[in-house]
């Protein structure tokens, strides 16, 4: 006969939540990318997302906290667990950047993150894609998708790079009001900060399979 | 966290409940309910009163010589010290601590109640078996000699047998005693597993001095000391936020 059937339903529903969580920040990262264009519907749907990301965190919280308090996990299940509660504040805090992208591009003068090239859509489609590539890792415990991830952040950083160049020529050369130029470099910090975290999930994705944290991504 | 509805109707209720054995006093005042269809497990150190109040339940204490009592328990509202003790035994069934099988096949010791207590007919008996083994996740592993005799059967399987002994007179309030201190950690496992399966058909109390075990199959925990009910609740506020420090103590282990 099974036993712990309770308790695999609810590592199994932690799984569950943590997936969807995933799923919504990588949407979220997307949609910043389109607000940060001059998509006011991609801001507003931001905007509206916020509390149901709120919700879903603290469920994927309390659910952590019971299974820790009422069923003592240990091994894997202790580290899917201890992973998950941590790993939820990267995800969020990724998901309240792709807020403030869209809340800063709303008060810039229409189109002008369209200065930098085709640089930030870049970073959001790197981020989005790590951000997803990480919580997989996570879930499944698969450390060669992790390791991808940390090898992905070298290419944000390199577009980072590319987009503090870009600014400072746009201020020497006066293409763009000068007022405008440090949001545009906010804009892509953001995105750099995000590259981070994701390295954060991934590095709980190799904690999930190994026991062993790097602490990738942490100032 | 999940909680349960601290309103869920009260299957089993104890008044201002005060039991001595002689002079000695070893319920004091306990109050106490037992929500229909959930688990409720009492824990507390040795000789804190708890096994005493769960053979209360069924008048397993109270009919010794010397015992005297104060105080109500009910069943669905019922005093139980009103009713006959074998009439209340059909409704309110025990599993021991040590498994207790009675020196007879795995089939009688199954249908031993039921012959005893009605008209049951051999197609009857077979489904009752049948159904009381599979519901204490014993048929599969016994369903080929039903006529093996229960004292072959290693521990685990003995006392899932004596749950399915106990389920097959379709009690409505099973009582478990440390039901599994005498077992390892699989049929630990199966028991607990048991435990919670039972709860959506029987209203389960069980005492027992493993706190996590205490946390994983029960709904409501009641911590005693010196036989004084020391406080009780939903299980995840109990081991969370314990209201009184003699909890807080007793759960996370510090003494003196």
């Amino acid at each position: 006969m099974k036993t712990r059937t309770e308790y695999t339903r609810q590592l199994d529903d932690l799984s569950e939540q943590v997936a969807r969580l995933g799923v919504l920040v990588v949407a979220d990262v997307r949609a910043s990318a389109l607000a940060a264009d001059g998509d006011e519907g991609a801001g507003e749907g931001l905007a509206a997302s916020r509390k149901d990301m709120g919700r879903l965190r603290e469920a994927i919280e309390s659910t952590c906290m019971s299974a820790m308090l009422l069923q003592q996990p240990v091994a894997g299940d202790l580290r899917l667990v201890t992973g998950s509660f941590r790993l939820v504040s990267d995800l969020v805090r990724i998901d309240e950047m792709s807020r403030d992208i869209a809340v800063v591009a709303a008060e810039m003068p229409h189109k002008a993150m369209r200065s930098l090239g085709g640089v930030i859509p870049q970073m959001a489609d790197e981020v989005a894609t790590m951000v997803e590539k990480a919580t997989n890792a996570f879930l499944s415990s698969d450390t060669d998708e992790a390791a991808s991830v940390f090898s992905a952040d070298d290419a944000v950083d390199d577009l980072y790079d590319e987009a503090e160049s870009t600014v400072v020529r746009l201020i020497k050369s006066g293409d763009v009001k000068a007022r405008a130029c440090p949001e545009l470099l906010m804009v892509a910090k953001y995105y750099e900060r995000m590259g981070d975290h994701a390295q954060r999930i991934a590095d709980w994705a190799v904690f999930r399979d190994t026991g062993e944290h790097g602490g990738a991504g942490i100032d | 966290m999940d909680t349960i509805d601290e309103e869920a109707a009260a299957k089993v209720a104890v008044d201002h409940l005060d039991l001595w054995y002689g002079d000695f006093q070893a319920l004091k005042d306990i109050s106490l309910t037992m929500p229909e269809g959930k688990v409720t497990a009492m824990i507390g150190p040795s000789g804190c009163g708890k096994s005493t109040l769960l053979r209360t339940l069924n008048r397993m204490c109270d009919l010794a010589e010397a015992v005297r009592h104060e105080g109500s328990v009910t069943v669905d509202g019922t005093d139980v010290f009103g009713v006959d003790p074998n009439e209340l035994r059909l409704k309110v069934g025990m599993v021991f601590q040590h498994p207790n099988p009675f020196p007879m096949s795995i089939k009688d010791n199954v249908c031993y109640g039921p012959r005893r207590h009605a008209e049951v007919s051999h197609a009857d008996l077979d489904e009752l078996t049948e159904t009381s083994l599979r519901r204490a996740g014993l048929w599969d592993e016994v369903k080929d000699d039903l006529s093996h005799d229960a004292l072959g059967l290693s521990g685990g399987q003995q006392q899932r047998l004596c749950i399915a002994r106990a389920i097959a007179m379709g009690p409505e309030v099973l009582l478990m005693d440390e039901p599994t201190s005498a077992l390892d950690p699989i049929s630990t496992g199966m028991v607990e597993e048991l435990m919670r399966e039972l709860s959506r058909d029987h209203t389960v109390i069980v005492v027992t001095h493993n706190m996590q075990q205490a946390t994983r199959v029960s709904d409501k925990c009641a911590f005693f000391l010196l036989g004084e009910l020391v406080e009780a609740g939903p299980t995840p506020e109990l081991f969370a936020h314990p209201k009184d420090k003699r909890t807080e103590d007793y759960l996370t282990g510090r003494f003196g």
